[in-house]
């Protein structure tokens, strides 16, 4: 069993960003024009990692004016191929140009023997897996200098012999690493309605202090199955469970991820209002703790 | 008994890939099916449908979401082609060229030669062209920024300086010699209207594609141009450049043609500053903002 929990480099844990949107090349125009009240955007990250050009000229003019943090789905951090060292050097290096706030990545495998199969494929929840990916999420900390954030991701298939359930394999991992967790409540839903478990078991089992980030999307419905395609709008069992996420987690930073069938951008930032409201909602009644939760102006300057 | 983490990625990928195993037996050597079943024993049962079922949305989800990379990329090709016929292509090429970059945006690069090389499709050369063209235009988008060298800097240069002057293609700058008429037949289906018929060209278009500040351009060369330019790749000094204009008899008459080649390739941004500071002759990069 993995013995190290050195600690990640260190850095304290970001705070609460507010409510974001997954930035999307139709969406540009309207946001560099429009100032849409929108608190931060998520970038995926391959999407800049290019030599020049406009993308990289539009992402300059966004991180002018918003907080950007990097999603990346390409890091294969649980993958037994080696890890890629000229890929990581290239996301740390965009991250010197966007100085995310924080940068994520997927507790998934992409691929084995060079092939990227471009998917987020399941692992099995072992001593073995965990040991693996705990001594990876180490060496990728020391490249970035700075902390991981996971997501756990949707998954179609789960493995008959597992020495723990994918909650407690999150937790452990992020007591051995220090790395912080992107939450997606859409995965927990979509992974719960497949394999039958419990998705506030599966809640309520996540620590909270690792918890950085919530992913919002919409999935498609099979009745027997659930497919995670982010190209509908978030369905009520998913804001439901998002509910629960602040009631347990409290104001953590909250994005939408569409992917597909991209809505214009007004509409998106329409549903992310009803998170909005869902989290003010929330953190009226257990106020304890947590930030307001303030409507974006739609006059931000540059700062 | 449970594989341990590198056997199941391996089993799993090679079921997702479809692909064949080999095995040694004696002197000969047998190909066989990865066995689906030995991966399906693994898995839990799922809630409700069939763990088969449940299998498959990762294989059909890898080859569709190629296939959309390659539409995506290659949008004119498939508005050519046809829905049938473009999906035939994508199969074929998800299937001989899995991906081995991380980055799923140079997925679609060998497509060209994958269709100049795989029958029907190497039946028709202007496909693979078309294709040549559209990815170059793609390439040329997002290519490394570089300062451009302008025409006012090439008529600033002093004729002494001339002979020994640096001529650097733009990094965005990419060169096809198209057999076909493949770039009308990209411009009429990029401007939404019935493509020529294909034919091949009695002797080779010379096409030049490059980034004219955020706007990816192509368009024609001469011979005469295009032998000047390809001698300055990757960077060449300008006597060179007329060194290899051997069509002119008379080498003031080259120096002559060379000087308006080099001004309408710096006018129209296909040039870039020298990087004096690096030991051979980079492009410069610009100042970031």
């Amino acid at each position: 069993m993995e013995s190290c929990n050195a600690p990640p480099p260190s850095a304290s844990k970001p705070g609460f960003l507010g409510f974001g949107l997954g930035l999307r090349s139709q969406h540009y125009n309207d946001i560099l024009t429009g100032n849409p009240a929108v608190d931060w955007f998520e970038i995926i990250s391959e999407n800049f990692m290019v030599p020049g050009g406009q993308p990289l000229q539009i992402l300059d003019q966004i991180c002018e004016r918003y907080p950007v943090v990097m999603h990346g789905v390409s890091m294969s951090i649980a993958s037994t191929a080696p890890l890629d060292f000229e890929y990581l050097k290239a996301v740390r290096t965009l991250a010197h140009r966007v100085r995310p706030k924080w940068i994520s990545d997927h507790l998934c495998w992409t691929g084995v023997h060079g092939i990227n199969l471009h998917d987020l494929l399941p692992i099995p929840y072992t001593y073995e897996a965990l040991d693996h990916i705990a001594a990876r999420v180490h060496k990728v900390q020391e490249v970035l200098g700075r902390p991981l954030t996971l997501e756990n991701v949707s998954s179609y298939v789960a493995f008959a012999q597992q020495d723990m359930t994918e909650w407690e394999f999150l937790s452990e991992l992020t007591r051995r690493t220090g790395c912080y967790l992107l939450f997606d409540v859409n995965n927990v839903y979509v992974s719960a309605r497949n394999h039958g478990f419990d998705p506030i078991e599966f809640l309520n089992g996540i620590p909270r202090e690792p918890v950085v980030q919530f992913h919002l999307a919409g999935h498609e419905d099979h009745g027997d199955y659930v497919i995670d395609t982010h190209d509908h709008d978030i369905c009520d069992d998913v804001f439901n469970l998002y509910r629960a996420a602040v009631e347990r987690f409290g104001a953590v930073s909250t994005m939408i991820e569409r992917d597909d069938h991209i809505p214009p951008l007004a509409d998106v930032v329409a549903e992310l209002d009803r998170a909005r409201d869902i989290a003010a909602d929330v953190l009226e009644h257990f106020p304890t703790k947590w930030t307001p939760v303030r409507r974006r102006k739609c006059d931000k300057t540059k700062s | 008994m449970m594989a341990n983490l590198a056997a199941l990625q391996h089993q799993m990928q090679s079921v997702i890939l479809r692909r064949t195993a080999t095995a040694q037996h004696g002197g000969s050597t047998t190909s066989y099916q990865v066995p689906r079943d030995d991966l399906l024993s693994q898995l839990r049962p799922p809630a409700h449908a069939q763990t088969d079922a449940m299998l498959d949305i990762y294989c059909n989800a890898y080859r569709s979401r190629l296939a959309e990379v390659l539409e995506a990329d290659l949008a004119n090709l498939s508005a050519y082609l046809g829905k049938a016929l473009f999906e035939h292509a994508a199969a074929g090429y998800i299937e001989a060229h899995p991906s081995d970059r991380q980055n799923v945006r140079w997925f679609s690069r060998n497509m060209p030669d994958f269709l100049a090389a795989t029958a029907p499709f190497s039946n028709w050369p202007q496909m693979a062209e078309v294709a040549r063209i559209e990815l170059a235009l793609a390439d040329a988008f997002d290519s490394a920024n570089a300062e451009t060298f302008s025409l006012a800097m090439l008529t600033s240069i002093s004729p002494d300086d001339w002979a020994t002057l640096m001529v650097v293609p733009h990094p965005s700058v990419r060169r096809i010699d198209a057999l076909t008429n493949a770039l009308d037949i990209w411009i009429a289906i990029d401007a939404g209207t019935e493509p020529p018929q294909a034919k091949r060209l009695n002797s080779p278009q010379h096409l030049i594609v490059w980034r004219e500040a955020t706007t990816p351009r192509i368009r024609v060369m001469s011979i005469d141009e295009a032998t000047a330019f390809d001698a300055a790749q990757p960077a060449s000094t300008f006597a060179d450049v007329v060194a290899a204009m051997t069509s002119f008899e008379d080498q003031r008459e080259a120096a002559k043609a060379a000087v308006g080649f080099l001004a309408g390739w710096a006018a129209a941004g296909m040039l870039a500053c020298v990087d004096t500071d690096a030991a051979n002759s980079h492009p410069k990069q610009e100042t970031p903002a």
